[in-house]
């Protein structure tokens, strides 16, 4: 495996070594994947999502500024297409989603840390982890983006805010009326379980 | 750290379950990317030999005028003085040398290496493209599908 980083290696594409290009693609197709599944929630979408991205990728990957995150820049695309894919193939879904997360206002923004994910192993319970999957699926796909992007693959909300060209309040108030409505979903199951 | 205690029953996004990633995706990403590479290739080469036609066109049409100017100019006349009688031109060097320049078809001449220059520029652009489509059809399928 290719130990270059992502900076090398778009570095190397550029000066004509095509092959750099196809170690990111090696780096990122799993990442990018699962990202898109989870929007999307189809196996066959998320490959021509994922196989989107790429090609814009592709396409983009000369004016792809370096002294920014590679990975927050090919999520971005990646989220962009998920959401896309989801508005076109579904736009009521996706629009009453939408309209349930509420306005893009600020008003959850001031009070969000930067949280990071627990040790993986304190989880034991799949089945938990099988519901939060399920919850995921109910929430706006714009907050589950951030929500996966943030927690699912370590990105600050400074580096989600800049790659998707929107405000880091907006970025934070997603995030946290997506976990509102993740902590509503687990709530109303432990009601439902007692 | 709270928030998953709280809402996500303390699950990380990252335990969330596998999602099998199809072994054939990648492999069909990189053909993807290799046929749009191709395509751009293909436009890239369609686009340049237009211009290289064009450029051809105005290469010849520049040179064609170039001859018949200089024929027509007394430049030849200044030619044959020099040929024939030598020492005039050297005893008069200055007036000759000005009497050529200003019998030369100077607007004809510039448009004239213009156009073979840009005739060079294609010609080399169209050597690279080419090259860089022998690389890609070559190529063929990626590394990772042949494996």
């Amino acid at each position: 495996m290719d130990e270059r980083d992502d900076v090398d290696l778009i570095r190397a594409y550029r000066k004509g070594d095509e092959r750099s290009f196809e170690t990111l693609v090696a780096r990122y197709v799993g990442p990018i994947y699962r990202f898109a599944f989870r929007i999307v929630r189809n196996a066959r979408d998320a490959e021509d999502v994922s196989q989107e991205v790429f090609l814009k990728t592709w396409k983009h990957l000369n004016r792809f500024d370096v002294s920014k995150s590679f990975k927050a820049w090919i999520f971005a695309i990646a989220r962009n297409a998920s959401i896309d894919f989801v508005r076109k193939k579904d736009p009521l879904t996706f629009t009453s989603l939408e309209r349930d997360a509420g306005d893009e206002g600020d008003r959850y923004a001031f009070d969000v840390e930067d949280w990071r994910p627990l040790p993986d192993e304190i989880v034991a319970r799949m089945q938990d982890a099988e519901a939060l999957d399920g919850a995921l699926a109910e929430i706006s796909p714009n907050a589950r983006a951030v929500i996966l992007m943030h927690d699912g693959e370590g990105l600050t909300f400074q580096e989600i805010a800049d790659a998707v060209h929107e405000p880091m309040n907006t970025v934070k108030s997603r995030y946290r009326r997506g976990v509102e409505s993740l902590k509503a979903h687990f709530a109303g199951r432990h009601e439902g379980a007692s | 750290m709270r928030i998953y205690r709280e809402t996500m029953n303390g699950i990380p996004v990252r335990a969330l379950p596998d999602v099998g990633v199809p072994p054939e995706l990648q492999t069909k990403i990189l053909t993807a990317i290799t046929a749009a590479r191709i395509r751009r290739l293909r436009n890239e080469f369609v686009a340049t030999g237009f211009a290289f036609g064009i450029v051809i066109a105005a290469a010849t049409a520049s040179i064609s005028r170039l001859v018949v100017e200089i024929r027509s100019s007394s430049i030849v006349g200044y030619l044959r003085l020099l040929i024939s009688d030598s020492d005039i031109v050297f005893g008069n060097f200055r007036e000759y040398l000005y009497g050529i320049l200003e019998s030369l078809p100077v607007g004809s001449i510039v448009f004239a290496l213009t156009s073979v220059l840009l005739l060079l520029g294609a010609v080399a652009f169209l050597q690279a493209l080419m090259h860089a489509r022998r690389l890609s059809i070559r190529r063929g399928m990626p590394r990772q599908a042949a494996a």
